[in-house]
């Protein structure tokens, strides 16, 4: 037996949640459906001259915004910091989640602020923030639906875009009850309606709100939120301070850019054309303004990015977290994000979290690809999320990470495979050998069932063809014999 | 200064070089095409019909004059028995436009002034609340929050997506458009464009305010089993009165 992993542990939990699977498989279907049916609307108007391009010239464009800054990177964040600061807002640097966290936690102490509110943010999960704030004694609420039902659960997103997909009604229903005190009504207008009235009062008594930050411009310093509920307007808007976490990939260079990026990014997410709220925050409030932050906060997060800049994975940096990897993924269809273990699921996430936090504890992660490259068909940047899977394989394999049966297996198949006697020796007596697995369908076919060991995992799901009683090159020889012959 | 020092020289350094003083210029390949109709009557009937398919609604009207009407009839249609229910609560017909009276949001923007906004609302019986220069700014944000509706104008809008832009300035609080269960949006057709590029490009040509905003449609989530639910966080009512 082999010893079964944590990820394999994820991996075998997330299989048997049949309730799990039918919402991921849902969701993942939905969204795959509206984005493949607003890019094709995008590819017609396009056509017509009522759009400034298809998903394709808007894709290349787009990389070629992302890259331009990326190759560029120290230039452009000087910029924005210098933008940021005329502006009126205070720039910080942080090299990995600790330093993020301890300016944070320094910002809420100098202000003496106890109450945080955020909306949603992928890279506050990265370096979770909500455990180091909540361990300080901060109360920190999040004000998306989604992942304030995740919160109150104590859980973790099972998709980028829709968290909370994996929770019933009734589950909600229970989670909002218990803050209400009382029973609710499993309908969305009951539960949505408690949580606008909860989260309206969070939001009315936060000393803080916290955002990350779907683009920042360069050349205006700019904080960019893409959301559709408000909560990133309400977050930017009532508190008396905001703190943006920024990672360091999210910068575009001028304002004009942010037309093809949001051409592209509602669009790969959830199918719209345009989610309700585009929010462009430069700086904090100004004298006369009635509402707003009048603190203004950002800090830009290394976190493992920069050394991603200097290898062959660098394209991974020009990610805009829209999801479209994760629906299209015959993987991450059947797991949900769960399994994967990691702050992001799914192909991004499977390359992006050993990049970003080694091999260590993510190595198996690669393993969750089937290589067919869906991913990188749907992906609004054209990322490669394939081709870099098999890189990092090949990596892991460099670094002698790979699983010690299967090093065993292949080193087997390459001494036959290049000794023309043993290859035909293996060749000839490979049915023999497996002979105890062999199956025989009801029309003659054969298939191998049951393998041992390592093999186990391959046949446990699915059938492989048993190796043939005469092999091809036996056959071969045998037909050109008989075509001589005629 | 030393930690930004530190941090930028470090991306540099993975970038193979020293830091740079300034990034280079940004020259796409290829300009972004102008596209799209040009005729204001085509540009409005497209807002229209994009705004409609999510969940806004529009109000076209001829003339200045009728701004101030047609909110009225709005707020009525859409608070009507919360008016009537509010009073009830509050244990009593207060008189109108005392402050038992429902206060409605709006920018103190003089482009609102010109509609005759507060003399229609204060003659159905509502109170006008708007920001004046030296009011206490959380105080207002407070009441603006117990408003049931909000009356704003708007910058721009973009045909292509139904999208109202609004950027925020001392007349021009953040949250009248955010914090009400209805938004009302006063757009002059003039100032609709087709795309957001254009919209984009003319932000470009001076200082951004604080908050520029692109609002399409009501608040929406599907994070309840993937069932779509309008006015979770913002307003859940948008009515756009077309002059």
């Amino acid at each position: 037996m082999v010893a079964k992993t944590p990820f394999l542990e994820r991996v075998e939990k997330a299989l048997a949640d049949e309730h799990l699977r039918g919402a991921v498989r849902y969701t993942a279907e939905n969204l795959y459906m509206k984005r493949k049916a607003v890019m094709a609307d995008l590819n017609a108007l396009a056509v017509k001259g009522e759009a400034i391009g298809t998903f394709e010239e808007l894709r290349a464009r787009a990389q070629e915004i992302k890259l331009h800054t990326l190759a560029h990177l120290d230039g452009y964040l000087k910029q924005a910091a210098e933008q940021i600061r005329k502006n009126g807002g205070v720039v910080h640097w942080a090299k990995d989640a600790e330093e993020a966290n301890r300016i944070v936690l320094e910002i809420c102490k100098k202000r003496g602020a106890r109450k945080l509110i955020k909306s949603k943010s992928m890279v506050t999960e990265e370096i979770h923030m909500n455990h180091a704030l909540e361990a300080e004694g901060l109360e920190i609420v999040e004000s998306d639906l989604g992942e304030y039902i995740i919160q109150l659960a104590k859980e973790t997103p099972a998709h980028i875009v829709i968290p909370a997909i994996h929770k019933t009604r009734r589950q909600i229903a229970d989670l909002f009850g218990a803050v209400a005190g009382h029973e609710l009504e499993t309908d969305t207008k009951t539960l949505a309606g408690f949580a606008r009235a909860t989260l309206r009062q969070k939001f009315m008594n936060a000393d803080v709100g916290v955002t990350g930050a779907n683009f920042v411009v360069a050349e205006t310093g700019t904080i960019c939120l893409v959301t559709n509920e408000g909560n990133g307007r309400l977050t930017t808007s009532v508190p008396p301070c905001q703190i943006s976490l920024v990672g360091i990939e999210k910068l575009v260079p001028n304002l004009e850019d942010l037309a093809v990026m949001m051409g592209l990014l509602p669009r790969s997410a959830t199918g719209q054309k345009i989610t309700t709220y585009f929010n462009m925050i430069t700086g904090p409030r100004r004298p006369g303004e009635p509402d707003g932050p009048e603190e203004l906060h950002v800090i830009f997060l290394d976190n493992g990015r920069s050394n991603i800049l200097a290898t062959r994975y660098r394209e991974v940096l020009t990610c805009i977290r829209c999801g479209a990897c994760l629906n299209s993924c015959p993987v991450y269809r059947q797991l949900g994000g769960h399994a994967y273990g990691s702050i992001y699921p799914g192909p991004i996430g499977t390359v992006l979290t050993p990049l970003l936090q080694g091999f260590d504890q993510w190595d198996e992660l690669l393993q969750a690809c089937s290589l067919c490259g869906a991913c990188a068909e749907n992906c609004p940047l054209g990322i490669q999320l394939h081709k870099h899977i098999i890189h990092l394989r090949g990596e892991l394999v460099r670094q002698g990470r790979e699983h010690p049966l299967m090093r065993t297996a292949l080193k087997a198949v390459h001494f036959a495979w290049t000794r023309p006697g043993v290859y035909r020796f293996v060749a000839r007596s490979a049915h023999l050998g497996v002979k105890p697995f062999i199956r025989r369908r009801a029309d003659g076919t054969e298939y191998l069932d049951n393998l041992p060991s390592i093999a186990a995992g391959w046949t446990n799901s699915r059938t492989m063809p048993a190796p043939a009683r005469k092999p091809f090159h036996r056959r071969w020889a045998e037909l050109q014999r008989e075509e001589g012959a005629k | 200064m030393s930690a930004e020092q530190d941090f930028l020289a470090r991306v540099a350094a993975q970038l193979g070089r020293s830091p740079e003083a300034a990034p280079p210029r940004f020259t796409p390949s290829r300009p972004l095409p102008d596209v799209g109709p040009k005729g204001a009557e085509a540009l409005a009937e497209r807002f229209q019909k994009e705004l409609e398919r999510i969940n806004g609604v529009v109000h076209r009207v001829s003339d200045a004059s009728q701004v101030a009407p047609t909110i009225v009839r709005i707020l009525e249609e859409a608070l009507g028995p919360a008016r009537a229910g509010a009073a009830g609560n509050a244990g009593g017909t207060a008189e109108p436009n005392g402050a038992g009276a429902t206060a409605v949001a709006r920018w103190s923007d003089p482009v609102l002034d010109e509609y005759g906004i507060d003399q229609a609302l204060e003659g159905a019986g509502y109170r006008v609340l708007a920001y004046r220069p030296g009011d206490d700014g959380r105080a207002f944000v407070e009441q603006v929050e117990k408003a049931p509706a909000g009356i704003v104008a708007c910058d721009a809008a973009i045909a292509e997506t139904g999208t109202l832009v609004m950027a925020s300035s001392p007349n021009r609080g953040r949250t009248v458009s955010l914090l009400p269960p209805v938004l009302i949006a006063v757009l002059r057709k003039e100032d609709i464009v087709f795309d957001s590029v254009r919209v984009f490009r003319r932000l470009a040509q001076s200082p951004m305010a604080s908050q520029v905003i692109f609002k399409s449609g009501p608040s929406r989530s599907s994070d309840i089993e993937n069932d779509l639910t309008i006015g979770v966080h913002g307003p859940g009512a948008l009515h756009v009165i077309l002059l």
